[in-house]
């Protein structure tokens, strides 16, 4: 386990230097932070002064150096737009954008665990009909639309609940819904799926034999096996939720996580912070993606001894 | 297939039911509490919130040059000269306007007896501490391009302060709104950035970037008590859907940015004549538009008072063949914008040999608008007989192509553009052939008249200069002005407030109707 454990970690790490070698390469090539700040009428000294004093002009190996010595010291530089710690302004901002991808995430499995089972143990019926239309329903909206529409019957008709911003449960409801719905939509197909893959096991009809009821065996033996796959995909959508839906949500509802700080960094082409903002990302992810693979092997003896 | 009991489905679906209720009636249930206190500032007659588009940059009106900043240090921090709600300068910090006492040299008399929010006095020390600072090339202000004239800033005395510049600039006057007043060292505090001290009206609470930021009333503000709203909550609030809704939702008193399109769904609207000009720089010296005929046909050939009826719903004037807003000083009304006449535009064509030709025009997404707009004179212009190349590259690609020399400037680029300084000498950048200029038209009476309006410094004869320059480039159709939008703005039914020509927030002219 111990080897295992330091692989991943290694590896782990070479990706996350990967990434930020990406977004350094690319940042520096799309984006010019000191033209981008001042106005159009300041003169070309002017702008040449600003990329001195931001280090921009410096050889772009140099600043490369720099930047991967800043990882590993977690000191990403000072935000161009923000004057403040880049490291700091990200690591202020993360822990938002976990709260709601974390209840986003509980609310889907909330809705899609039993309604995928549920649909499972009856194919066909009105109510496997019903859950995978509204799966698909689920999944198909796009996040600003839903969002949109929530805030409006939600907040401005029924004036029961914020439009936008933080601060407590009520605040996160609105977009951990929008965020929650497309991804209880696929969950849902996914539990519905390998339910009934594992309702047609050999070790079910084993167990039916024996005399044990439906609602046993689901809750001892299938639910288990299901575990792996829905844990599987549960584990790309965190990374999905983290890394991209978040981003609409928080701009939507002015929520101030990481989402919609890489979008004010993008606009504001600051370097430092869409840097800092990559790399703090693909951190958490890997860990995540680590987490999840360590529950896996928790919940399956046959993955724990693969690996 | 297995055949479950009713019990347990009805069971389970039951249990999901109430969770999902339990989730949902536990944060309604909280939220009646707390809405109170979200709807206490839009309720209570004396505090309100304002939604803007964008988060605040950090507290320094020094450095950042952005609308949102200024809807929370224009009521902090004050300057020595400001502006009136039409554009006009007045007196603020200064006691009158400043005199020349001679070709280099400003000196403006201060007011005494003020103090900053921190106890500091308001002198001519810390006037001259905060004009140094900003004209500091290693500060690296936004806004140093507008104020770079200015050399050095001396206390003659206790009150008095003197203003030098690089040679004449006589328009030190209209450089002094950017200019605002700090306490003498606490701009070199890296607190400052957290928390501004000024000397005006407001005084800051708390908050920072996406807010609220919370401002109060200023009890020992020098200008007297007048103003009526105690309390301001200032919040980000970046997508417009959103925005409207927490108007609607009476979450929010005031919203700015309001796009045409949504001034149905608030419940009151406010607008003022705007100081951004959505306009076309042409090369006049290259390629297909070195014609003059050819630039007048393409100012024929696009209707103008369509695309502001239609895409700005009505909110927006035609502009008089000139780059500038009627706010500005040196704007010329009697100029008159060229009428849609696709018909003689192609006649224009067919006489200078364009017609059938290719012509570029370039814009950027960071316009509001821009892309649309460019697509709209784009369908103009190929409705007259041009084949037409829109391009819409990433910014950094937009402004080389906006400061390109000779045959590398583009046949057209849009801008959109605002004169910081509220002066027509702000349409040098595209009606001038010297400097870092987007260098596309060169008319040498017009350079002099540029070069001679900035030596002079009585006031109605630079107006002349200025109007005698942009008829002479209107007559050249040297770029195409298209419109003038207006600035809009959502509010409550019960805020009273006449919106500044500026964009600028000052709540202290706001109030909220019993």
């Amino acid at each position: 386990m111990a080897n295992y454990l330091a692989r991943r970690i290694v590896w782990g790490l070479v990706v996350v230097l990967g990434v930020a070698a990406v977004v350094f390469v690319a940042t520096h090539l799309l984006t010019d932070p000191a033209r981008k700040a001042l106005p159009l009428g300041a003169s070309q000294q002017q702008y040449q002064q600003l990329r001195h004093d931001l280090g921009l002009d410096r050889p772009l190996l140099t600043q490369f150096a720099e930047f991967g010595r800043g990882i590993v010291q977690f000191d990403f530089g000072t935000s161009i737009s923000l004057q403040e710690s880049a490291g700091r302004v990200v690591a202020n901002r993360l822990p938002r954008t976990l709260e709601l991808v974390g209840v986003a995430l509980a609310l889907a499995l909330l809705i899609a665990v039993p309604l995928g089972f549920l649909a499972a143990t009856r194919p066909g019926s009105w109510l496997d009909v019903t859950t995978v239309t509204s799966s698909l329903t689920g999944l198909s909206l796009p996040q600003f639309w839903l969002g949109a529409l929530l805030i409006l019957f939600f907040a401005v008709h029924l004036k029961v609940l914020p439009t936008s911003g933080a601060g407590g449960m009520r605040a996160l409801v609105l977009p951990a819904i929008t965020l929650a719905l497309p991804i209880a939509g696929r969950i849902t197909q996914i539990a519905r799926s390998t339910v009934i893959d594992e309702l047609q096991r050999q070790y079910v009809v084993a167990a039916r034999a024996k005399g044990l009821g439906l609602p046993t065996i689901l809750r001892r033996h299938v639910l288990r096996n299901a575990a792996v796959p829905i844990s599987s995909y549960l584990s790309l959508e965190t990374a999905k939720a983290i890394a991209g839906s978040t981003v609409v949500v928080e701009s939507v509802f002015a929520y101030p996580g990481v989402g919609y700080l890489s979008v004010q960094a993008a606009k504001a082409d600051d370097v430092i912070l869409i840097q800092a903002t990559v790399v703090i990302i693909a951190l958490l992810i890997v860990g995540t993606n680590l987490l999840f693979d360590l529950f896996h092997g928790l919940i399956d003896p046959r993955i724990r001894v693969a690996e | 297939m297995f055949a479950p009991r009713r019990l347990s489905v009805g069971v389970i679906t039951a249990l999901l039911a109430a969770a999902l209720a339990a989730f949902l009636l536990m944060s309604t249930s909280l939220a009646e509490g707390s809405r109170a206190e979200a709807l206490g500032s839009t309720a209570a007659k004396s505090q309100i919130t304002v939604g803007l588009p964008s988060a605040i940059p950090p507290f320094d009106p020094q450095k950042y040059d952005s609308q949102y900043l200024r809807s929370v240090t224009d009521n902090i921090n004050e300057p020595l000269l400001g502006r009136g709600s039409t554009g006009k300068l007045i007196p603020v910090l200064a006691t009158a306007m400043p005199k020349a006492i001679n070709a280099t040299t400003w000196q403006f008399k201060l007011r005494r007896g003020i103090k900053f929010t921190n106890g500091q006095p308001f002198d001519a020390r810390s006037a001259a501490y905060s004009v140094t600072r900003i004209i500091n090339p290693t500060f690296d202000s936004e806004l140093l391009s507008l104020v770079n004239t200015i050399k050095s800033a001396q206390a003659v005395s206790r009150y008095t302060l003197n203003v030098k510049t690089d040679g004449r600039d006589v328009l030190v006057p209209a450089r002094m709104p950017i200019i605002k007043m700090l306490p003498r060292n606490y701009g070199d505090n890296s607190a400052f950035l957290k928390h501004p001290i000024g000397t005006g009206p407001y005084i800051y609470v708390s908050g920072s970037g996406l807010g609220p930021i919370v401002l109060k009333k200023n009890p020992h503000y020098w200008g007297g008590n007048r103003a009526t709203i105690t309390t301001v909550r200032i919040r980000a609030i970046p997508d417009v859907t959103t925005r409207v809704a927490a108007l609607r939702a009476g979450e929010v008193n005031l919203i700015t940015v309001l796009p045409p399109d949504s001034v149905g769904s608030v419940p009151k609207v406010a607008t003022a004549v705007g100081i951004e000009n959505p306009t076309v720089i042409f090369n006049s010296n290259f390629g297909i538009t070195k014609d003059k005929r050819v630039r007048k046909a393409l100012n024929l050939a696009v209707d103008k008072r369509a695309i502001a009826k239609n895409l700005f719903n009505g909110y927006a004037s035609v502009s008089r063949c000139q780059p500038l807003s009627p706010s500005a000083f040196g704007y010329n009304p009697a100029l008159k914008p060229y009428a849609y006449n696709p018909s003689q535009a192609r006649s224009m064509l067919r006489a200078a040999g364009a017609e059938g030709q290719s012509i570029t025009l370039v814009t950027s997404d960071v316009f509001s608008n821009g892309p649309q707009l460019a697509q709209v004179i784009a369908s103009y212009w190929t409705a007259v007989g041009l084949k037409v190349n829109v391009q819409v590259p990433p910014f950094k690609d937009y402004l080389t192509a906006f400061f390109a020399k000779g045959d590398k400037h583009p046949d057209g680029v849009y801008v959109s553009t605002s004169s910081d300084l509220v002066d027509a000498s702000s349409t040098e950048r595209m009606l001038s052939s010297k400097g870092d200029r987007s260098g596309a038209y060169a008319n040498p009476t017009v350079d002099r008249l540029f070069e001679t309006a900035a030596q002079t410094p009585n006031a109605a004869k630079r107006k002349a200069l200025y109007h005698r320059l942009l008829k002479i480039a209107c007559d050249d159709a040297s770029v195409m002005a298209l419109i003038n939008p207006k600035d809009l703005y959502g509010t409550t039914k019960n805020l009273r407030w006449k919106p500044r020509f500026d964009l600028g927030l000052l709540y202290s002219t706001m109030r909220l109707a019993k």
